[in-house]
């Protein structure tokens, strides 16, 4: 445990720089906008007037050090600023859109693992069999369709040709459990099927592998059953690609899955983050950054963690 | 069924079939479409969704931008006075709206015992602050700086206009018509977002990603209105998706074009209702080079094209019929009689008296690069190649660098024109469009008759002086054609069948407070 504590510690403290780095560039950004980022978030026609007090207003009259020290101060008593145009407390609108991106990322993603593990893990077992080879031109496919592609296509066939789902909009769980999951389904199965092809690929490349070592031969001449062998002594210790790849995929789905949000009308961080760039609202696309960069982190020091649990002969340092 | 086989398949039964139980009810379709028309009596109730491509980022009232910002600060802050359908002003909080010196003095009278939601009288005073706000702020496209205003009394506001301007009143329909309770505005500028006004909606919440929602005032000045209970608004940035909304009934209404509204064709839930949008589609000659600096060729190409063909390449909609009046058939200004007709034989017979004059035969038709653009200018090619002698060549370049190419260098003959001339009012767009120096006349036409008929309907202090004048200019122009219209601009709605008393205003907006439903 002791061992456990130590290392997270050490990914924390070491990711400390990255994070910082990475949100020091995004205030830099502002510098960069030509004229000033008063003027690009008035437009033209402003009098110059206002340009300054805008500027004034949000700091960016400043010398970026100083705004990012005082951001960051802000930052560790919870306090991200407010957003541009309505003044509401960006913590509040991060935080309700993150739920709704958690929600929409955990079904996408135990879709995606409810699809992928079983045919990977029939495809392995019979290699050349149907399932490989039909899972093989699917998965194909699946990967060369651009995610922009893949949500109208996932469009036309469920909702103007089936009608089987509402093309767009959201109500969250805790008021009406039901029609979120009706919004939920279509965004969610798209997000499922983008991924599941990855996770497919990667876990059947690591089931054959593992399926040709000895202790899996030792396995079958003392006559366990396939299925056994497969779940029990096979699976576990193909995992660790797998892990891997569903560490970056939650990273980047926390972060937001910008197409399918923007597309779907899920308003989640992707869709805010969209909605921050195009106003130039900084303060909260700085916010958005920082929640990714910080999920990242988090994510792979899970992943760390899993991989000793895959292989007990890891030890976590 | 009966569960066998081992405790693990168990462990996963129970799981699996809530999934699937999950996915059935999710898939369930959604509400049935209402039936059956109104009886022409409004009902009250209901809610009015209408889907927006984006959030609003300003509530002041000087930050109008576009038409989604105009449906919204409708609901909040009604009108002021407003542009209808025909591109005639009318008043609505404003009583009336006059000048009787041709456009250098005005008078505001406002209607009596209009509040804000706060309670603050909707006066003179009121309309002063928010007109000079917006213009301090520099918003309000100007118009605002073009004149001084002066409280007369409490109902009644004088304005001086500098420089004289008789289309002040469409200016302040289209960008200074919505008034915000001073007290609430204060000194904010485009980061006011709590807006306060006397419109037909109170704003309850907003989010920028999901939309707004209001509730009914219930002190709006028109007694009886709104007749709807609430108005929503629900952000979707992809427009098929917008359509798809709409269809399945997860909105009321939404603009667009009309061919995004394939899939709602003979669906009984919705229906498209389409309104002329003042506007009209083009191509320009350049008149200042041959063979187009000779009138006989504009003329001759203006009898070849067909205008439904160019019309239906254009918009992708084989069901649309061209025009090829510069003004639409609900303006006062359309006469039938000013509308082209086609001449194959005539035209022929025109090209050949303008070669034969030693005039150069090769046509550098110039293309904005677009899919639409190409369609039609394929087809304006096709159209002018009917005439023997004639060489045409298409060039397409980048539509960011086409206005450059075309109108800063003269580098064309023919450009099919990527837009809208909207010629509204038209004491301005006429002589910009036609006049000498006019800043949108892009053909470089210059014509001593046409800018006497221009000066005519600058001096013009009536609208039957103003008819007079145009029915000058119209003569004019379809004698010289500097370029040639094809097709009027549509704007279309799609709207939930049970939507009754649809009033639409510029720009392309539904009157909130007019809307009712049937079967409720």
């Amino acid at each position: 445990m002791l061992l456990i504590a130590r290392a997270v510690g050490w990914r924390i403290l070491v990711a400390i720089p990255v994070i910082l780095v990475v949100t020091l560039g995004v205030a830099a950004l502002t510098d960069l906008m030509p004229g000033s980022p008063g003027l690009a978030i008035l437009g033209e026609n402003a009098t110059p007037e206002r340009v300054a007090e805008i500027n004034a207003r949000y700091g960016y009259d400043r010398p970026v050090f100083e705004r990012y020290v005082e951001w960051l101060g802000g930052v560790f008593r919870g306090d991200f600023g407010t957003t541009l145009f309505g003044n509401v407390p960006i913590s509040d609108v991060l935080f309700k859109r993150l739920g709704v991106t958690l929600q929409l990322a955990a079904f996408g993603i135990v879709g995606a693992l409810v699809i992928a593990v079983p045919f990977a893990l029939i495809a392995s077992s019979r290699p050349g069999g149907i399932v490989d080879r039909v899972m093989d031109s699917v998965t194909s496919a699946i990967i060369a369709i651009p995610t922009f592609v893949m949500v109208v296509l996932m469009s036309l066939v469920f909702v103007v040709w089936l009608g089987a789902f509402p093309a767009t909009g959201w109500v969250p769980f805790t008021e009406d459990p039901l029609m979120n999951l009706r919004f939920v389904a279509l965004p969610a199965l798209t997000l499922a099927l983008n991924e599941c092809a990855y996770f497919y690929r990667v876990l059947l490349a690591d089931m054959q592998s593992t399926l040709r070592e000895d202790f899996v031969l030792v396995a079958r001449t003392k006559g366990l059953p396939r299925k056994y062998i497969l779940w029990r002594h096979a699976l576990r210790p193909s995992l660790s690609s797998l892990v891997t790849v569903l560490g970056l995929t939650v990273g980047r789905l926390l972060g937001g899955a910008a197409i399918v949000e923007f597309f779907f009308g899920v308003p989640g961080l992707g869709a805010e983050a969209i909605n921050a760039v195009s106003i130039k609202d900084m303060a909260m696309v700085q916010a958005i950054v920082l929640l990714c960069v910080v999920v990242y982190v988090l994510v792979f020091i899970l992943v760390d963690l899993a991989y000793a649990w895959i292989d007990p002969r890891v030890s976590v340092r | 069924m009966t569960v066998r086989g081992t405790r693990r398949r168990g462990r996963l039964l129970l799981p699996l079939t809530a999934a699937a139980v999950a996915l059935a009810l999710a898939s369930c379709s959604t509400t049935d479409p209402g039936t059956g028309t109104g009886d022409g009596t409004p009902v009250r109730g209901g809610e009015i969704v209408s889907v927006q491509s984006g959030a609003i980022s300003s509530w002041h009232p000087g930050a109008v931008s576009a038409a989604q910002t105009f449906q919204r600060m409708q609901a909040v802050y009604g009108l002021l006075m407003y542009v209808d359908e025909a591109g005639v002003v009318q008043p609505s909080i404003a009583e009336s709206f006059e000048t009787e010196d041709g456009g250098k003095t005005w008078t505001l009278v406002l209607n009596e015992g209009v509040t804000f939601t706060d309670g603050t009288p909707f006066n003179a005073e009121a309309v002063k602050f928010n007109w000079d706000a917006i213009a301090e702020a520099g918003l309000g496209g100007g118009v605002a700086n073009s004149f001084q205003s002066e409280v007369i009394d409490e109902l009644t506001l004088e304005l001086v206009a500098d420089p004289i301007d008789p289309t002040l009143a469409y200016r302040i329909a289209e960008s200074l018509t919505f008034i915000a309770s001073p007290d609430s505005l204060g000194d904010q500028g485009v980061e006011y977002s709590t807006p306060v006004g006397a419109g037909p909606f109170i704003l309850e919440s907003a989010d920028a990603a999901e939309g707004e929602e209001y509730v009914r005032n219930d002190d709006y000045f028109v007694e009886g209105q709104p007749y709807a209970d609430s108005f929503r608004t629900v952000i979707i940035a992809d427009p098929a998706q917008r359509t798809q909304t709409v269809i399945q009934g997860g909105a009321d209404m939404m603009n667009g074009y009309e061919f995004w509204f394939d899939d709602a064709i003979g669906n009984p839930a919705v229906e498209m209702y389409r309104i002329e949008s003042g506007g009209f589609r083009n191509f320009v000659f350049n008149t200042t080079a041959e063979p187009f600096s000779d009138v006989r060729a504009r003329q001759a190409v203006a009898m070849v094209i067909d205008p439904n063909a160019l019309v239906q390449a254009n918009m992708s909609d084989p069901t649309l019929e061209g025009s090829t009046s510069i003004f639409p058939t609900q303006s006062p200004y359309y006469d039938a009689k000013f509308e082209l007709s086609a001449d194959l034989d005539a035209a022929q017979k025109l090209i050949d008296e303008v070669l034969a004059d030693g005039i150069s035969p090769d046509v550098k038709l110039l293309v904005p690069a677009a899919p639409e653009n190409l369609r039609t200018s394929e087809l304006i090619q096709l159209a002018v190649q009917q005439l023997e002698g004639l060489n045409v060549t298409l060039e397409q370049v980048p539509l960011s660098d086409w206005r450059t190419i075309a109108f800063a260098n003269d580098d064309f003959d023919i450009s099919f024109y990527p837009g809208i001339y909207d010629l509204n009012p038209v004491s301005t767009s006429l002589p910009n469009a036609l006049g000498t120096d006019g800043r949108e006349n892009f053909s470089n036409f210059s014509h001593p008759d046409m800018d006497a008929a221009l000066a005519e309907l600058r001096g013009a202090s009536d609208e039957a002086g103003r008819k007079a004048a145009v029915r000058a200019i119209q003569e004019v122009f379809v004698e010289q054609l500097p370029f040639v219209p094809f097709a009027v601009d549509y704007r279309t709605f799609l709207l939930n069948s049970d939507m009754q008393n649809v009033v639409s205003v510029r720009p392309y907006i539904l009157l909130t407070d007019q809307i009712w439903f049937a079967n409720q």
